[in-house]
């Protein structure tokens, strides 16, 4: 008997389940940042808004990345339902506590990926989320450093303009 | 045609000649080609069983299943359901331990 299924998908079952998980978790993320952005331009934080605006594009980017993969090498990408993201936030700090929250789960769920590809000797798909590991660090650099600024400056109403000062600033040169 | 796995009522074929599988089903029978298979497993995983035995509405305990690109559909009661998530699971893993044979058997050997 032919190995139909090796012929035809260059991905183990388990492998693609796990990536179309991905695809809906980075689409999730897409319209959470969305939210965000909408919330942080009714508040009139500009800059936090640019950046969410950028974020949701690029977490979008993201699912078109794994989305792209998973149809190239055989397997069914699917699409994916997504629930409403919450709107509504108490501070400017809690909307980028909650993004941290989400970029480490992000972090979690492709180092679990990771560790299911080598366990399935999947090479392949490995070498293709190296950049996703990569990505996740920069991610997280990125949202932990404007954090910081509400420890040094605290949230009265100028540290807060000025935080999303900053915020302008790490957005379009990273952490560093 | 090989048969992969079977259940009570429903058999899984695959074709070396057509590269595609055949699955035979309460007297009919469906053309997958290897896509058309790993899909039909995730939409009958992804059918909530519980929703439908909870819910009150006209039609709830049965789903409909397009397959084939649409050209034919699937009404499957929830017992159909079970039968088939048993099947098509069971299909793979036969299909995972035919890739293993390969890989251990027939590609040391080339």
């Amino acid at each position: 008997m032919k190995d139909l299924m090796r012929q035809r998908v260059g991905v183990q079952e388990n492998i693609m389940s796990l990536l179309n998980k991905q695809i809906k978790m980075e689409a999730q993320a897409s319209a959470t940042y969305l939210a965000m952005a909408a919330w942080c331009e009714q508040n009139s934080f500009d800059n936090s808004a640019a950046f969410f605006y950028a974020q949701s594009n690029e977490e979008r980017d993201h699912m078109l990345k794994i989305f792209h993969y998973v149809s190239e090498v055989g397997g069914v990408a699917v699409s994916p339902e997504i629930s409403a993201p919450k709107s509504e936030y108490g501070s400017l700090r809690e909307v980028f506590e909650t993004t941290l929250e989400h970029e480490i789960a992000v972090t979690e769920s492709i180092h679990q990926i990771v560790g299911a590809c080598r366990k399935a000797n999947d090479y392949a798909a490995e070498n293709f989320l190296q950049w996703f590991v990569k990505e996740q660090v920069e991610e997280e650099l990125t949202v932990k450093r404007i954090l910081d600024y509400f420890e040094m400056l605290g949230e009265e109403p100028m540290a807060l303009l000025m935080i999303d000062e900053r915020v302008a600033k790490v957005s379009a040169n990273g952490a560093y | 045609m090989h048969l992969v796995h079977n259940t009570n009522n429903a058999k899984i074929w695959q074709s070396d000649i057509e590269n595609c599988f055949y699955f035979d089903f309460k007297g009919q029978q469906y053309k997958l080609n290897v896509c058309g298979f790993i899909a039909l497993k995730t939409k009958l995983i992804n059918i909530d069983i519980e929703e439908m035995i909870i819910s009150d509405e006209l039609g709830a305990d049965i789903a409909i299943v397009p397959l084939c690109n649409d050209e034919r559909l699937l009404v499957l009661t929830i017992d159909e359901i079970l039968e088939l998530r048993e099947l098509f699971p069971g299909a793979m893993v036969m299909l995972e331990l035919n890739s293993i044979l390969h890989s251990r058997v027939y590609s040391s050997t080339l």
